[in-house]
Parts: structure tokens; C-alpha cells; sequence
């Protein structure tokens, strides 16, 4: 019941917030989100006591879906950080600046419900429906508020994500299918255990293998992995803030997620046949990203790559395989929501206080803004990996787990440690030092951004100086994964 | 009276209808046509009840059917749930029509009459066991349909309309009585049991005869099925007719073709050997449907050519039931057929409510801010456009998982990645509708004209309910269906 609350709350506020007048909108869209996260609080306490919550309910039995969530250790901390980050979407959204606020917010509710499914769906078609689900708020997100070509860029968005759903849902029925025909099977993941496929191969690649490689074009464009990023750079800089602290904060994990819980556990062999393979695809990412987040004049054009290096880096940690990797991924999932919605929403509180993204007119503006600039530090060096703050545990991890598989692939990766260096710093320095440029005020955040940025800078201090309790956390759900994919 | 009995009489109240309706149109004064709407309503209303009870008082035995008239008609859970699907969207559409009748001044006895004969066709189809059987009830759907075409007979789209469809129509009539012949010659019987029976035995010419036979009865049931390469007549034809009766023909013609290739191609002629000849040529009808309608569609600027296309495409999709065959195959195309009624129903449904004054020329573009204008009809032409697209959570979706399911159990992998990129395709046509709807219109244009109806937009509004409810919960329908399978 407590999963249940935890995924539709926000949806069943979303289905009445038409009714609620204008001036209630943004207390009744934060009380919504608040009370989720409080429910998403409830279920991380009880799997990190050891008594995960899980659900299996009836849905449509002769088809053989259930309603089966189930919210270990990782699905618990993706929950709650989905929860976290729709509490500072709501938190980080001007109603009175928006033509359509019922509707905005709504779409955010919706957006949270569906992320907050797939996180905790234990059954094949109900994480698919709740994948896809997430596009659809999405989508009306960016087409009815984005900026500029809105409507093309969330077309081209949805077409590019549902393309490679589609890959994915013909692997989900194949492996339905192998996984003993439609007599008494189900899609509930415990169940499939183990698929066998029958023999028989296409190009040298088994069935095992070409259903693994739908997944991987599905999670693939979700994450974006390079070179499946086309989307991201127009979709994150349209979207609005708000949506795209959702977009590169939760919805981007469900990439590497979908990998973690479906793809690898469920065609084990196959997860190590391509393994190396979209190792490389990761770390040449994190470069490449890394390289054109440098090229950037635009701010949020920046974040943007920057993020997307940040995500080949978690993808990086999951292909490995191993359990250092796959515990640094997870728990830089975690991190890097964390960062990067507080960096867009830097970078859109700039925007928004001084009308312009581009670099070379955002200089010196550290000068009346002491307390952005303080918050920024942090999260500019958490972001970069310094020791002692949240993000350096999990590249350290994600650096080990490498290390167990390829020399290369850690010096490639290790370059993009040092290039990441480079390009937080030149956002943080170039904004905030040198000299000030004549602006109409001051830069300084007000009271909705310093709610937003001083709890998540807080938890980015705080994870990295205790990052165990976490660890042990996400260790318990990656163990289980591991130990399937050793026996592969 | 037995389960079966009243599911006969489900099948004879329409018939009845029909023939009150035309003795009742001569008393009804001109002016006064819209009387013959509740009539006509009463009619159906009765026979769904017949057909409820029917279904419920435990003719739900799979496999078992109950055989009238010489073992022309059967009555079994496959007839009647397809009866209840046809009554229930001839009753939708007679919810819709009278308003739009009355706006384009056509309000004529006629229709009525023609509606009800033409579900008396479709009835009777999904029930038929034998080829003469077959044919009446495809020329009854299809006679009363060509009329209804034209029924704005004032305009020379609708005109355009049902000559095309008449012509090319008759075409394939020919093409599937000929069929029908040949099959004759080569088996000596009329009756699909005894030719089922027949067709493992056959040897020589006979083989010959009957291979053919079933060659041409395919493309004939192909063409009412619209789908591809015999499909051209249909964007002119959905484009020209009026609306309501695009929702109707769109719907019920197309699902009740399927339906015989159900019930005829799937289990009666699904002998091994005659079997995988035509699952053969089926399937590359269907895979050409997918790929023709979909790239047909991508380019359209008429909402209702567009959703002419997206039927073809969804034809293929349908097709791939019968492809898969078996229980799965059954049970699947069961339950995406319901689906796809529903969904192009309330698609063109809400085209009926929102057409602009002359003609049906449904721009794409004229509806652009419909969702905020009018939030219920853009609320729910997105609904059924994410429905067509299968995007959950919506019924489309479930019947679309319930069929690829079917068809890759049944080893046809190949086919259904065509799907699947025909799929991804149509995406884009199906969601740039819904952009539409959500984007803000320039001041300059004129808001396009949306009549308030209460019946249409309830109707509509059911339609779309049952969508939701049905992607939400697939399980009430999926047990429908496994209930009514034929295997």
C-alpha cells in the first residue's frame, strides 16, 4: 500500500489540480510533493532496515501481468530521489510566470508518478507502460512550454525514445515467449529467472543476444549513451527549468536502470558479450561530451554536455559488471541528480535574473551574490569529483570497477576526470570571477533558488563525508545482480 | 429458449429493424426524419440486450458453436462477441449522426434504413459457416455502405466518394465470388466445415481449384479490410463520405473482414499444408499494410486521409492475428479488434464534432489549440490518437503487445520488427496531431467552428472512457475475449 501511495500520489493530485484555484496551485503541487517524499522516505527506512516493501497484486491474471513492484535498496534510492527532485521541480517553478500553470504542474505530477513506477515495476509490461508513460508528460512539457522550436524538439524527443522503446518491447516478448510460451508464464521479473532461448543464430549473434541489444537501443537513447545523444543537447536546452531538472535528474536514469534491472540480469551471457563494447561506448562519451561541454557558449547548452558526459560515466560503472562498478554507478545516480538539477538551476536562475545564457556576458557576478557564489563552489567541486564531497565516491567506485576490466578504458575515463575538472571550473570561474560585466542587478539567488540549492548542496556535503550508510543501502540490490551475472 | 437461440434472435432483431424502418419512413414526415433515430435505437438497444444475455447465459464455451439455418449461420461466443461490438457502434453512431445530419441538411429516412441494414451485414458475417452466406452478408454491408458514401449527395467529394467505392468494391466482389466458385469446383461443397474437412484430402486439380479459391477470397476480404496493395480506394473514400459513416465503415467494415479471416482462414482452412500457403501471402499483406500506411500517412495534411492511412497500416497490424494463428493468435486479434473499433470510433468521432462548415476538409492545422479551446474533444482526439499509436496507457497499446506477443510465439519475428519500425513510424504522424492540439493558435486565424452536441460528445466521451479504462485494466477484456475465442 505504502508503494503504492509513494507512485500515485503526485498522478491523483495531478488529476484534480485543474480544480484548485491559481493562488493554492504551487502550495497544493509542494504539499503533493512533499507528503511523496515523505512516503518515499517511509519505504527507503524500511529497505534500509532490511525488510524491503514489495507488492503483488492481481492486474490482468490471464494475460499474465501483475501489478508487482517492489523497492529494494536501489529502487528504494531512485524512488526517493525521484521524490527529491519533483519536490525542487515544484519548488523551482515561477507559477506566476506561466500561462498554463494547471496544466504545467499537472504534467510534472504525472511525469513523477510514471518515473517513480518504472523505478519500482518488478514485471516487464508494467515497467514498460511506465517507461513509456514518462514520455507522454514529457512531451506536452516541452511542446506547450519549451522555448524556441518546442514542438519540434519534443516530437523529435518522443521519436527518437519511443523508436527504441519499441526495440525493447519486441525483447520483452521474445523473452516472454522463451520463457516457456503463453501457458502459464508471466512477465513478473523473479519468475523469468533464467531464459532459455532456442538455438539458432543471425550474423553469429544467438536470440539471447539480439534481444539483449533491443534493450540496449532502448536504455541506450534513454541515458543518452554516445552515440544515441542527438536528442539531448535541444531537448535540455528548450525544456524549461523545471523539466529539465526532471529530464537529466530522474528520467535519464532509467537508462542505466533498465540496464541494472532488466537487461543484465535477465540475459546474463549476453550482458557480458557486449560488455566491453558498450564500455568503450561510455568512455569514449565521457570524452567526447566532455570535449563539446567545452566548446559551449551557451551555459545551459554546457550542463547540458556536461551532463551527458557525467551519465556515460555511470554507464560506464554499470557495464563493468562488477560490483564495485555497478554500486559507484547507482550511487552516482543518486549524486548526479542531486548536481545537475541544481546546476540548471543555476543556470536558469541566471537567466531568468540577467536575460542572457551566453558565457562571455555572465562574468564576475560573485561580486553582489555571496551566497550563490558559496553554493555554486560546493556544488561546482562536488560535481568535478573532489574528495570529501558526494560525487568523488562514486567515480572512485566506478574507477575500481573499470580497473577489474580494461587498462584503456580507465585511462580514457581517467581523462575525462581531469577534462571534467576542467569544465566545471571554467562554468564556475568563468561565471562567477573575472570582471563584472555591466548587468541591470544582482545575481544574487532569492528565496525559491535558496531552497532548492542550500538542501541539495547540504546532502552533497553530507553523502560525502558519510557515504556508508548509502553504500550498504545500494550494496544489498546490487549484490543480488552480481551474483547473476557471475553465474553467466 | 437457450443461450444460442437468443443469440440468434440478437441477429434477427437488426433484420427486423431494418424492415420496420422502411414501412415506418413512409408515415414519418419530411422534416421530421430525425424520429426514425430513437426508433432505429430501440431496435438495436433490444438486440444488444439479446446479445448480452446471450453472451452471459454461458454461450462463453470456447470451441462450441450452435448451428442454424442448414449450418449457414453459427452462433458462438465469437459471433456474438463481435455482434456486441458492432451493435454497440452502431448505437455510438447513432448518437453522432443526427446532429451532423441536421447540420448538412440531409436529414433523410435513408439513413437510418441503411445503417441498420448494413450492421444486419456485418452481424451476420462474423456468424457465417458458409461461402453463399458469406457473400450475402458482404454485398448486404457493402450495397447499404456505397449509398452511405454518397450521402451527401450535394457534394461532389461524397459523390467522388461512393463511386470509388463502388466500383472498386465490386471489383473485389467479383474477385471473391469467383473464389468461391473455384473452391466449389475443387471441394463440391458450400459449407466451411465440410470444405475444412475436405481440404487435407485434396490431390490434383482439385488441390489446384481450391488453392486458388482461397487465393482470391483472400484478396477479396483484403479489399474490405483496406489493406495493402488492395487499399487505394480508401483515403478517397474516407475523405469524401460523410463523418459518421467513415466511423462506422471505418470501424465495422474492417473489423468484421478481419474477423472472417478469423474465423475462416484461421481455424477452418488452418489444415497444415493449406495453412501455411495462405498465412504466407496473408502475411505479406500485411506486411505491406504496415509499411504502405504508414509512409502514406507520414505526409498527409487532411486529418481524415491521414486517419485513412493509419487504417490501412492498422489493418496490417490486425492482420497479424490471423497470421499467428492459434488460441494466442485468436485471443489476441479478439482483443485488438475491440480495440481498434473503440479507438477509430471516437477518432472519427470527434472529426464529426469539430468539422468546419462546408464539407468535411479537416485540416490538421485548423485544429491547432483545440485542446485548450475545447478541452474535452482535444482531451479526447489525443486520447485516441495515443491509443492508435500504442502508447500506454492506453487499450491500443495492450492490443498491440497482445498481437506482436502472439505473432513472435508463432515464430513470425520478422514480421513483427516490421511492425514495430511501422510502429515507430507512425509515431510521428499520431503525436504531431496531438502537438497540434496542445500548441497555441496565431491570433490571426479563425477559430475553427465546434457545435455543441451533448449526444455526439457523450458518445464520443464513452468511446474514450472505455479506451482508458481498457488500457488501464486489460484483464475484463482479455477475459472477454479468452472466453469467445474460437479455440
Amino acid at each position: 500500500m505504502t508503494l503504492l501511495i509513494a507512485v500515485f500520489l503526485p498522478l491523483a493530485v495531478a488529476t484534480v489540480i485543474g480544480r484548485i484555484p491559481a493562488r493554492y496551485l504551487r502550495a497544493a503541487a509542494l504539499l503533493a510533493t512533499g507528503l511523496d517524499l515523505l512516503v518515499s522516505l517511509v519505504v527507503l527506512q524500511a529497505a534500509a532496515g532490511g525488510a524491503p516493501l514489495s507488492l503483488n497484486v492481481e492486474w490482468a491474471g490471464p494475460a499474465g501481468l501483475g501489478l508487482r513492484l517492489s523497492a529494494d535498496g536501489v529502487s528504494a534510492t531512485l524512488l526517493a530521489l525521484n521524490a527529491l527532485v519533483g519536490l525542487m521541480a515544484v519548488l523551482a517553478t515561477r507559477i506566476s510566470e506561466l500561462k498554463r500553470p494547471h496544466l504545467f504542474l499537472a504534467m510534472l505530477l504525472a511525469a513523477q508518478t510514471a518515473v517513480a513506477g518504472a523505478f519500482l515495476a518488478r514485471d516487464l509490461v508494467l515497467f514498460f507502460v511506465f517507461y513509456e508513460a514518462v514520455l507522454l508528460p514529457v512531451f506536452i512539457l516541452i511542446a506547450v512550454f519549451g522555448e524556441g522550436r518546442g514542438q519540434y524538439v519534443a516530437l523529435k524527443l518522443l521519436v527518437f525514445t519511443s523508436a527504441g522503446s519499441l526495440a525493447m518491447l519486441v525483447s520483452i516478448l521474445a523473452i516472454f515467449v522463451a520463457s516457456g510460451g503463453s501457458g502459464s508464464s508471466s512477465f513478473a521479473l523473479d519468475q523469468l529467472g533464467r531464459v532459455r532461448f532456442s538455438a539458432g543464430s543471425v550474423f553469429g549473434l544467438g536470440a539471447a543476444d539480439l534481444a539483449f541489444l533491443g534493450f540496449t537501443l532502448a536504455f541506450a537513447i534513454k541515458t543518452p549513451l554516445f552515440p544515441f545523444h542527438g536528442w539531448l543537447a535541444e531537448a535540455y536546452t528548450s525544456a524549461p527549468t523545471p523539466v529539465v531538472m526532471l529530464l537529466a535528474g530522474v528520467v535519464s536514469k532509467l537508462g542505466p536502470y533498465g540496464f541494472f534491472r532488466i537487461a543484465m540480469p535477465l540475459l546474463p551471457s549476453a550482458a557480458h558479450r557486449f560488455s566491453p563494447l558498450l564500455m568503450t561506448l561510455a568512455a569514449v562519451g565521457i570524452v567526447y561530451a566532455a570535449l563539446l561541454a567545452l566548446r559551449q557558449e551557451d551555459t545551459k547548452r554546457m550542463v547540458a554536455y556536461l551532463s551527458l558526459s557525467h551519465m556515460c560515466f555511470i554507464s560506464l560503472g554499470i557495464f563493468s559488471l562488477t560490483a564495485a562498478g555497478i554500486s559507484g554507478g547507482v550511487l552516482q545516480m543518486l549524486n548526479h541528480g542531486i548536481l545537475i538539477t541544481s546546476l540548471f538551476v543555476i543556470v536558469g536562475h541566471l537567466e531568468r535574473r540577467l536575460g542572457t545564457r551566453q558565457s562571455s556576458q555572465l562574468t564576475g557576478l560573485s561580486r553582489g551574490a555571496p551566497l550563490l557564489a558559496a553554493v555554486f563552489l560546493v556544488l561546482a567541486l562536488a560535481t568535478l569529483g573532489m574528495p570529501g564531497l558526494n560525487g568523488f565516491v562514486g567515480e572512485y567506485l566506478i574507477l575500481l570497477g573499470t580497473y577489474a576490466r580494461s587498462w584503456t578504458l580507465l585511462l580514457i575515463a581517467a581523462a575525462g576526470v581531469v577534462l571534467a575538472s576542467w569544465y566545471t571550473l571554467r562554468l564556475y570561474q568563468g561565471r562567477m570571477n573575472g570582471e563584472p560585466q555591466p548587468q541591470p542587478g544582482s545575481a544574487e539567488i532569492g528565496a525559491a533558488e535558496t531552497g532548492v540549492l542550500v538542501p541539495l548542496a547540504t546532502m552533497a556535503v553530507l553523502i560525502g563525508v558519510f557515504p556508508a550508510p548509502l553504500l550498504s543501502l545500494v550494496d544489498g540490490g546490487v549484490g543480488a545482480v552480481v551474483k547473476v551475472l557471475g553465474g553467466g | 429458449m437457450t443461450a444460442a437461440d437468443l443469440g440468434l434472435l440478437a441477429l434477427v432483431i437488426p433484420a427486423a429493424t431494418v424492415m420496420v424502418l422502411l414501412v415506418g419512413d413512409a408515415f414519418v414526415p419530411e422534416g421530421r426524419k430525425i424520429l426514425l433515430a430513437p426508433l432505429t435505437g430501440l431496435g438495436l438497444l433490444c438486440a444488444l440486450v439479446a446479445a448480452g444475455a446471450a453472451a452471459l447465459s454461458g454461450l462463453g464455451e470456447p470451441g462450441r458453436s450452435h448451428f442454424y439455418f442448414n449450418d449457414t449461420v453459427a452462433v458462438d461466443g465469437f459471433a456474438v462477441f463481435f455482434q456486441l461490438l458492432f451493435l454497440a457502434l452502431a448505437l455510438l453512431v447513432l448518437m453522432l449522426a443526427p446532429a451532423y445530419l441536421d447540420r448538412r441538411g440531409i436529414q433523410k429516412g435513408e439513413f437510418y434504413i441503411l445503417l441498420a441494414s448494413a450492421l444486419t451485414g456485418m452481424m451476420l458475417l462474423v456468424a457465417a459457416t458458409s461461402l453463399v452466406t458469406i457473400f450475402v452478408a458482404i454485398e448486404l454491408l457493402s450495397i447499404s455502405l456505397y449509398i452511405l458514401a454518397a450521402f451527401m449527395r450535394q457534394q461532389e467529394m461524397s459523390q467522388e466518394a461512393g463511386i470509388k467505392y463502388l466500383l472498386i468494391g465490386g471489383f473485389a466482389s467479383g474477385f471473391l465470388l469467383y473464389g468461391m466458385a473455384l473452391l466449389y469446383g475443387g471441394v463440391g461443397s458450400t459449407s466451411v466445415p465440410r470444405i475444412s474437412a475436405a481440404l487435407p484430402h485434396l490431390g490434383g486439380e482439385a488441390l489446384l481449384l481450391s488453392t486458388t479459391g482461397i487465393a482470391l477470397i483472400l484478396v477479396g476480404m483484403a479489399f474490405k479490410a483496406s489493406a495493402a496493395p488492395f487499399h487505394t480506394w480508401t483515403p478517397d473514400v474516407y475523405e469524401g463520405a460523410p463523418v459518421p459513416v467513415v466511423a462506422f465503415m471505418a470501424a465495422g467494415t474492417k473489423v468484421a473482414a478481419i474477423a472472417v479471416f478469423l474465423r475462416i482462414f484461421a481455424v477452418a482452412f488452418s489444415t497444415p499444408a493449406a495453412y501455411s500457403r495462405w498465412a504466407l501471402l496473408l502475411g505479406a499483406v500485411s506486411a505491406l499494410s504496415m509499411t504502405v500506411g504508414a509512409v502514406g500517412a507520414l505526409r498527409q495534411l487532411n486529418l481524415k486521409r491521414m486517419l485513412a492511412y493509419s487504417s490501412i497500416a492498422q489493418a496490417g497490424y490486425l492482420l497479424l492475428a490471423p497470421v499467428a494463428g492459434g488460441r494466442q493468435g485468436m485471443i489476441s486479434g479478439l482483443f485488438y479488434l475491440a480495440a481498434y473499433g473503440l479507438m477509430t470510433f471516437g477518432a472519427f468521432g470527434v472529426l464529426g464534432l469539430v468539422g468546419s462548415g462546408d464539407g468535411d476538409g479537416t485540416v490538421i492545422e485548423d485544429l491547432r489549440g483545440l485542446g485548450f479551446r475545447r478541452p474535452i474533444l482535444g482531451g479526447l482526439l489525443a486520447i485516441f490518437m495515443l491509443s492508435l499509436a500504442g502508447i500506454p496507457p492506453t487499450v491500443g497499446f495492450m492490443g498491440k503487445v497482445f498481437v506482436f506477443e502472439a505473432a513472435i510465439g508463432a515464430g513470425y519475428v520478422g514480421l513483427t520488427v516490421i511492425a514495430i519500425l511501422s510502429s515507430a513510424i507512425s509515431l510521428y504522424y499520431y503525436l504531431r496531431v496531438v502537438g497540434v492540439l496542445y500548441s497555441v493558435p496565431a491570433e490571426t486565424e479563425p477559430a475553427i467552428k465546434v457545435a455543441a452536441e451533448p449526444w455526439g460528445t457523450s458518445a464520443v466521451a464513452f468511446a474514450g472512457a472505455l479506451t482508458l479504462l481498457l488500457g488501464v485494466f486489460p484483464g475484463l477484456l482479455y477475459g472477454v475475449a479468452q472466453r469467445s475465442s474460437l479455440l
